[in-house]
């Protein structure tokens, strides 16, 4: 009704406005990463390198939601995936091929062998998928430890210096200003993903097969794809490790690694991109002590990931998402009593 | 329309389907039944692609068999279940959602860099659902709601939706009005109706037996992996060993009036 009276220019607005809708989260996130940019600037170094850390975390978890929680695929290859895009950015001329192009290339290293893990492991059932990423993992760590005229072996390869506009991003000062946009990017890339056909293929086939396939879905298709994206995540993260670091060695990406990253996917819970950024940040401040621990590490975030799964089902967003419907339980309930009043 | 000729299913050293062969003619509805275990889920999957097996299949001259099951979709093929799953994390319009994609789509890109266009198309979408669900006299308001909390009638109306959301041209059902009540399995049957009105061509698994005799243009028996009978609703149930096939599973029933304990065993 309202429709005949207004213009068409004003509907157009308003279509547009209200198609803003689905990326509010991430807008606030982008506004709320500066605010915080801006808060750090003045922080000690070692909350700098938490967060910087976090964030490299972050990106390579967001990988991970796509093929453990929207495919449902468990990955034990993130890890050493990350290696692939550190190694990458450590071996060739960083200093002279430039920081994007270095960047660029972690990604296509990282999201072709992780594909290739789809191509074998699209076909076979999750555990069977979950056997090959490790076999991937230990791959990769054995070509790393033993092809040390290449790599270094387990003493590890050193990473050119990069600078991004004169600043230097191997100081975590300036490494966020990279790393934060780049997480809020990936994050968006996620949640689109999530919203998209792909996202729903891959919710689907990880539910019911049958279902999916008499829906025309492309089941092998759909998750060597999402084992391509996550590896190209996970190749950047790899690569902003390294050039944080300045150095790339194994023991980065080992075991500990690989189930941090779970547990980030875990405790963030597989519908939101925002809570897996959330648990990277909280879970890397929490392990950067136990890191250290590398033996009993893997034991503990065993035991943790099991206690989340027991207790969070849904992870962080699921939390949130039980709190906020409860609260809104209780502001309907008053609603309904002021009317009934 | 589909032509299936001599068909063999084997699951080890189980026999299941038995040189079945089975031609269904555009703008029928075709029924299929049999009693329990007589492999008329098993002839469906082999059509979707599900199992393997031998012999040849073809939708409107075009061979099926080899064919992934997307594919097949593509091909102009939609199925419903005789159990449909319900996924938790999953709502009716994912479900519906996820019937059309292979026509219609929200890309990934889309989202990301057109969220406008992509409201536009969340709008159009929903529009299709409402459509799709009042049509099978359901409410547009379960839209939203998770699939597990659906009764399990509705829900096969919905997965009957979701196989109508890709417009097939042949649509397979299984088993539609189990767990149906009545006005459910009325409002079906005025939507096949009109679907078939509309040049649609319906292969159905149904044990009711009214169901059948009102609405198919032709059944087919199974009995055993093998094909008992062919033929109109009405001559195929007259036939002595039909009525014996259907009785023998449900023993202790009087053989006297046997459309009535046909229509117990649904
Ligand atoms: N995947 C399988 N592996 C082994 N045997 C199977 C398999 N699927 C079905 N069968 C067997 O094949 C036979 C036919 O089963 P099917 O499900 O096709 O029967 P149906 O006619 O659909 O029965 P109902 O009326 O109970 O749905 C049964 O004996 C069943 O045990
Ligand atoms: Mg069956």
């Amino acid at each position: 009704m309202s429709s005949i009276t207004r213009s068409a220019a004003y509907r157009g607005w308003r279509r547009r406005a209200q198609g803003l809708q689905p990326v509010r989260g991430p807008l606030g996130f982008a506004v709320t990463a500066a605010v915080f940019m801006v808060a750090l600037s003045g922080a000690p170094d070692t909350t700098l390198m938490t967060i910087s850390l976090a964030c490299v975390y972050a990106i390579a978890a967001l990988g991970l939601t796509v093929v453990f929680g929207l495919a449902g695929m468990l990955s034990l290859a993130q890890a050493a995936i990350m290696a692939v895009g550190g190694y990458t950015v450590a071996l060739i001329a960083l200093d002279t091929i430039g920081l994007l192009p270095a960047l660029l290339l972690a990604v296509v290293a990282g999201a072709a062998v992780s594909g290739l893990s789809g191509v074998v492991g699209a076909r076979t059932k999750s555990h069977y998928f979950a056997l090959a990423t490790l076999a991937l993992a230990e791959g990769v760590r054995l070509v790393l430890v033993n092809e040390s005229s290449v790599t270094g072996g387990s003493n590890g390869h050193p990473v050119a210096l990069v600078s991004l506009l004169g600043l230097q991003l191997a100081d975590p000062r300036y490494f966020i200003l990279l790393a934060v946009p780049l997480v809020a990017g990936c994050a968006y890339l996620v949640h689109c993903l999530r919203k998209s056909r792909f996202g729903l293929s891959l919710k689907a086939a990880a539910a019911d097969e049958y279902m999916a396939k008499a829906a025309g879905v492309a089941i092998d298709r759909s998750r060597t794809l999402a084992t391509i994206v996550s590896g190209g995540l996970a190749g950047l993260a790899g690569a902003l490790l390294a050039i944080l670091n300045g150095y790339v060695g194994p023991q980065d990406f080992g075991l500990g690694a690989a189930v941090l990253l779970l547990l980030i996917v875990v405790f963030g819970g597989a519908s939101s991109s925002m809570g897996t950024v959330v648990a990277a940040v909280v879970l890397t401040y929490a392990s950067r002590g136990m890191l250290d621990l590398a033996e009993a590490s893997g034991l503990v975030y065993g035991l943790a990931t099991l206690l989340l799964l027991l207790l969070l089902p849904g992870g962080v967003a699921g939390v949130g998402k039980a709190v906020a419907g409860r609260l809104g339980g209780r502001i309907r309930r008053a609603r309904t009593r002021q009317e009934e009043a | 329309m589909l032509e299936i000729t001599r068909l063999n299913v084997r699951f080890g050293g189980a026999h299941v389907l038995r040189d079945v062969s089975v031609a269904v003619t555009r703008g029928q509805i075709h029924g299929l039944i049999g009693p329990n275990g007589s492999g008329k889920t098993t002839l469906l999957n082999a059509i979707s692609g599900f199992v393997d097996c031998t012999g040849t299949i073809t939708l409107d001259g075009r061979r099926l068999n080899g064919l992934a099951a997307h594919r097949r979709v593509g091909k102009g093929l939609g199925r419903t279940f005789q159990n449909p799953k319900a996924p938790d994390d999953m709502t009716v319009a994912d479900l519906l959602r996820l019937g059309e994609h292979q026509i219609r789509t929200l890309q990934w890109h889309t989202v990301a860099f057109r969220p406008w266009k992509a409201a536009h198309q969340r709008h159009m979408f929903a529009q299709r659902c409402e459509q799709a669900l009042t049509s099978l006299g359901l409410s547009p308001d379960l839209l939203e709601r998770e699939l597990g909390t659906i009764a399990s009638g509705d829900l096969k109306m919905i997965d009957i939706a979701r196989a109508l959301m890709v417009r097939p041209r042949l649509l397979v059902l299984d088993e539609p009005t189990s767990g149906m009540n009545d006005h459910e399995i009325e409002v079906l049957r005025t939507r096949l109706e009109w679907l078939r009105e509309s040049g649609l061509t319906v292969l159905i698994v149904e044990h009711n037996v009214r169901v059948v005799t009102d609405i198919c243009d032709r059944i087919t028996v199974l009995s055993g992996g093998g094909i008992l009978a062919e033929g109109p609703p009405r001559e195929v149930f007259q036939r002595p060993d039909v009525i014996d096939a259907y009785l023998g599973e449900d023993e202790g029933r009087s053989p006297e009036s046997p459309p009535a304990s046909l229509e117990k065993t649904r």
